[in-house]
């Protein structure tokens, strides 16, 4: 098996005395972009925070790209871009100043900091911005400098805490494909709470529920974590509701409008197949057949219940 | 490293894109400018009024008011205002995660930190730099190294002042706090030199831990390894501290292990400066010209002599009115007065014993304590001192002590004393005088040294023929000078063995007399007496002569060596005072005989005699002759008649044989007797030494009839005593400035620098702004 470019070991970390992450486990393998979910106060940010180098975390390791962060944290971080929640930002400094500032505490080789610096202006659209100072940047802008500063040194694995917070639509949108563009040759990790996001970028899930890791899968994975069994059925003629239960791996029948309905099933392909079959033959008018699925945001209560519980 | 200077590099920009550090280098350069044109115009005004100048560089510089003395003093307000945000911005800003997320280590970022203050703070040395180049430029031999040491000083302070705000600024993510608790910690240090100073042991560590005053000797041109390694350790601990704190920010590691790793660094920090601070283990090296912050070559010899341990055992007597100067918390500060000495001598060792006893020089005991016992008064007097009377030795305690040392305080009044003791057994007492300065100086320290690596003069006063005596209080004696313990020039505090000389019946000189004082003899000497001072004479001895005008014994005395005294008495009429009152100054030959009289010289001292006598070779009987003190350039003549010079005024009377002249009231001969050069002081008023009249009553400045005993004896005994601690004069005592050039000085330090700066910062942040 190819070398992780991230691999998180049994990673626990404690505030004072209580536990905040408690033995997660995870690998990162390919490029693309993983989000990260959890709720408010999960222990997401500790565990980015830890994989950034930001944190000491108190047992466990971390593994970028097979250099062990406890060990040898300078080689380690070369590889790691981190943006936080709350911009890294040097208000008095124009972006391209900070830039290249973070290019060199990143020890980009000293001939390629304005070759790195001009990459990252340009992948994040901010080149026309160079000579800003940072406080006369707008939020989205700002927001792309954070980016910027995370990719500046082109390093394998990027973190991302939240990065669409407090943009607007349009901004949101610009990001968002900002993200994906970047995490085309390099890992992205990327926390959100906003469901829709991780729908839109993320192609792999980990969601940490109370220092604990909940799920981590595909995001098809993720869809069908709960399997409602349940089909939608709409019926032109619609036969009496018995008929209907009568058949075989039919469990359940709920009308949702008169030609409508939900009927809850074994979650059989056969009993599906069978159902088009019957109701094509006995001339019900079949119009629709839509096999159920589980909202995010139900996956998303449900795993956070479930720790819960 | 590229690192570290790069967190240096943003965090300068950073300091300078803010108007703080534009803010701060403007009010340092305006302050400063305007202290030191104020020290340029005291110097100038000094040299036009025509007064003079010497040191120069040090009084602009280094003296009580000196620019590096303002700027040590001021400085705690300037950096707390730098180091505030060094890391509390990063900390609340959230940048603090850019740092610990990129390949540095919580020591690179301190260090970067640190590196950016010090550059700034070069900057500000800088501006010092500007001053000393004027100095280069304006002063005549500018005393260059002197000042160097001051501005290394300077530096090291603000390092030292960096390193303090950097650890508070990482404590927090306020600034203000960071701001308040660095001045906190200042203080907090400042003040550790007062903290459990009553504890043995401890108050060595808290001595040194303080941090004020600790530029003055190097400000003063004086490096010693213990201040330079104080600043370094004090940087070293607090960087560590700042790393530490960075450390356990990100580990959340428990409280007692956190502080105890703090206290851990703290603690070598103190043995350190423990270590560094003992006598043996420091070094130190004077920049100034003159040298003059070390013993003068004199004492150094002395100092090299004392070979074998010795032991300074300080007595205090809880009555004595001075017991302050050597209790426990008084002890390090008491310490340093004898730190020169222990430079050249570390090996020695100082000890302190406590004690209470019946002083002499407190009576205000007496008045409240009228027929108490001793025990009730020192249980008293301890409870209003509030000091442990256990800790003193009661009277049959201290006796004891003094009888296994074989010593006797009491002979020293039981005042504040202290017992110099060598390992082969000399003693000597080393005591504190009734005058301003109070605390022996160098001549007194190196006569009681001296005294122990040579045979020191002994000085006989005749007796028997109504001379003045050395002990009693009647103003005519000569009590102050030869034998009183608290005066400072007491020849017996100068390193000389004073006694009387009876020579009536079989007595006999005794050898190891070295000189003999004849004072203003009342009476012919009998033969027996006469011959066996002629025999003395005869054989080369030395001899002091002091004289009234009109004396005809004194008279038939002096004749012998052709010297003879102009008849009647001098006077030099003057406002407001009688004019038989004489001003004399060392003439320019006595530079030869004693280097006291060049320092008269220089500072412009003088001899005030009351009714005396003119001195003149009359004949040539083998001596040689130096004129040692004559009359000053106001008109003075020898007045024949006999006026009231209270109610009178004297008037030249040439008819009557008075004539105007400048007389020789002091005057040194010298002859060879064999191998040795016999030398003779003679001085036209007995009176001017004398208990009385060593205060001549006269109002102008620089009487300093004392003055002249010391340089005196050092002639006549060859230099030996009292020590020669004159120092040469500095030579930057020129100061090439207009008072119109100084003007332009001044605008262009206070006004055009400063100005600039703010424009020029102006416009910069301004654009900035605009970006």
């Amino acid at each position: 098996m190819e070398n992780a470019i991230v691999k998180v070991e049994n990673l626990s970390h404690r505030y004072n005395s209580q536990w905040a992450v408690r033995d997660i486990n995870f690998e990162i393998h390919s490029q693309g972009v993983v989000g990260l979910l959890g709720s408010n106060g999960a222990g997401k940010s500790t565990t980015m925070n830890i994989i950034c180098g930001v944190l000491k975390q108190t047992k466990g390791d971390v593994l970028v790209n097979g250099v062990n962060l406890k060990d040898d944290p300078v080689e380690a971080k070369r590889n790691i871009g981190f943006m936080p929640q709350k911009l890294p930002l040097y208000q008095d400094f124009t972006v391209e100043e900070y830039l290249t500032y973070c290019a060199d505490l990143r020890m980009v080789e000293k001939t390629q900091v304005k070759k790195s610096v001009q990459q990252a202006l340009e992948r994040c659209g901010v080149a026309h911005f160079r000579e800003r100072l940072l406080r006369n940047l707008s939020g989205g802008y700002q927001q792309r400098v954070g980016i910027a500063q995370a990719i500046v040194h082109n390093p394998r694995f990027v973190v991302l805490d939240e990065p669409t917070n407090g943009l607007d639509p349009n901004q949101i949108v610009e990001v968002r494909n900002l993200i994906k563009e970047i995490a085309q040759d390099r890992s992205v990790l990327l926390s959100t709470h906003i469901l829709t996001e991780v729908q839109a970028t993320c192609k792999e899930i980990k969601m940490i529920e109370e220092g604990q890791m909940v799920f981590s899968g595909t995001i098809e994975m993720f869809d069908n974590y709960i399997e409602p069994n349940t089909l939608i059925i709409s019926l032109d003629m619609p036969p009496a509701n018995d008929e209907l239960l009568k058949l075989e791996g039919i469990r359940s029948i709920e009308q949702v409008a008169p030609t409508r309905f939900r009927l809850g099933y074994d979650g059989e392909k056969k009993t599906v197949q069978q159902l088009a079959e019957i109701s094509v033959g006995k001339g019900w008018g079949l119009m629709e057949l839509i096999i159920e699925k589980s909202s995010l945001d139900a996956v998303f209560a449900r795993l956070s219940k479930k720790n819960n519980k | 490293m590229r690192r570290v200077f790069k967190i240096a590099k943003a965090e300068l920009f950073t300091l300078f894109y803010s108007p703080i550090a534009w803010m701060i280098l403007i009010v340092f350069t305006f302050q400063t400018g305007m202290a030191f044109s104020e020290h340029l115009q005291e110097v100038l005004r000094s040299q036009r009024i025509g007064f003079g100048n010497m040191f120069i560089t040090a009084n602009i510089f280094s003296g009580q008011m000196g620019l590096l003395v303002t700027v040590q003093n001021y400085l705690y307000l300037y950096m707390p205002l730098l180091t505030m945000g060094l890391m509390s911005r990063e900390l609340s800003s959230g940048s603090i995660k850019l740092l610990y997320s990129s390949p540095v280590t919580s020591s690179q970022i301190i260090r970067g930190k640190f590196l950016a203050m010090m550059m700034y703070s070069l900057l500000l040395i800088g501006v010092l730099l500007i001053y000393t180049l004027i100095g280069v430029c304006t002063v005549d031999h500018f005393d260059l190294p002197s000042v160097w040491s001051g501005l290394l000083s300077i530096y090291l302070l603000m390092c030292a002042y960096s390193a303090i705000g950097l650890f508070m600024s990482s404590l927090t993510s306020y600034q203000v706090v960071a701001a308040l608790g660095t001045l906190v910690l200042l203080a907090t240090l400042s003040y550790m030199n007062k903290v459990w100073q009553d504890i043995s042991f401890v108050r060595d560590i808290t001595y040194w831990l303080s941090i004020s005053g600790r530029c003055n000797e190097m400000i003063m041109g004086l490096i010693c390894s213990e201040d330079v390694l104080y600043f370094l350790i004090v940087v070293c601990m607090f960087l560590t501290l700042s790393v530490m704190k960075l450390q356990a920010n990100r580990t959340h590691a428990s409280f007692s292990s956190v502080w105890g790793k703090y206290s851990l660094v703290v603690l070598s920090a103190m043995a350190l400066g423990y270590a560094t601070s003992r006598p043996v283990l420091m070094a130190y090296y004077d920049a100034t010209e003159t040298k003059g912050n070390t013993l003068t070559p004199n004492s150094q010899a002395i100092m090299a002599k004392l070979d074998g341990g010795m032991t300074i055992t300080t007595y205090v007597n809880l009555l004595d009115r001075e017991y302050y100067n050597g209790m426990p918390e008084q002890v390090n500060e008491d310490k340093q007065r004898l730190k020169q000495y222990i430079r050249f001598k570390p090996e020695t060792k100082l000890k302190y014993v406590y004690y209470y006893d019946k002083p002499s020089n407190n009576p205000r005991l007496d008045f409240i304590y009228k027929n108490k016992p001793l025990a009730e008064q020192a249980r008293k007097e301890a409870d209003l001192k509030e000091v442990d009377i256990d800790m003193f030795l009661t009277p049959e305690e201290i006796k004891k002590e003094q009888a296994k040392k074989k010593i006797d305080l009491t002979d020293e009044g039981n005042t504040f004393v202290r017992l110099v003791e060598r390992e082969n057994g000399q003693k000597a007492f080393l005591r504190i005088y009734d005058d301003m300065m109070k605390f022996p100086g160098e001549a007194e320290i190196s006569a009681v040294f001296k005294r122990m690596v040579m045979k020191l003069p002994r000085i006989g006063f005749l007796e028997g023929q109504g001379e003045r005596k050395i002990e009693g209080d009647r103003i005519r004696d000569y009590t102050l000078f030869s034998s009183v313990k608290t005066f400072r020039y007491a020849l017996t505090n100068q390193g000389c063995d004073v006694e009387t000389l009876d020579l009536s019946g079989d007595k006999q000189v005794p050898k190891e007399v070295d000189i003999i004082v004849i004072s203003d003899m009342q009476q012919l000497m009998d033969t027996v007496v006469k011959k066996k001072l002629d025999a003395y004479i005869a054989n080369g001895g030395n001899l002091a002569i002091t004289l009234k005008p009109g004396s005809g014994i004194m008279e038939s005395f002096i004749a012998q060596f052709g010297v003879k005294t102009i008849p009647g008495q001098l006077v030099q009429p003057k406002q407001d005072v009688a004019a038989n009152v004489v001003v004399c100054r060392p003439t320019e030959a006595s530079k030869t005989i004693a280097p006291m009289f060049t320092d008269m010289i220089q500072r412009h001292l003088y001899v005030g005699m009351v009714k005396s006598a003119g001195l003149v070779m009359a004949e040539d009987k083998g001596f040689k002759a130096i004129p040692v003190l004559q009359t000053d350039t106001m008109k003075t003549w020898n007045e024949l008649q006999t006026i009231d010079y209270v109610n009178d005024s004297a008037t030249v009377d040439i008819a009557s044989g008075e004539k105007v002249d400048s007389f020789v009231t002091a005057l040194a001969l010298s002859r060879k007797v064999g191998n040795k050069e016999q030398r003779i002081m003679i001085i036209g008023d007995a009176d001017c030494i004398s208990n009385g009249g060593m205060r001549p009553p006269i109002r102008i400045y620089g009487a300093a009839n004392f003055n002249l005993i010391p340089g005196m004896f050092h002639w006549l005994s060859y230099g030996t005593v009292p020590v020669d601690v004159s120092r040469p004069v500095g030579s930057d005592n020129e100061i090439f400035l207009t008072k119109e050039s100084l003007k332009v000085v001044k605008y262009g330090l206070m006004g055009v620098i400063p100005g600039i700066l703010l424009i020029g910062s102006t416009i910069l942040l301004i654009r900035r702004r605009r970006k």
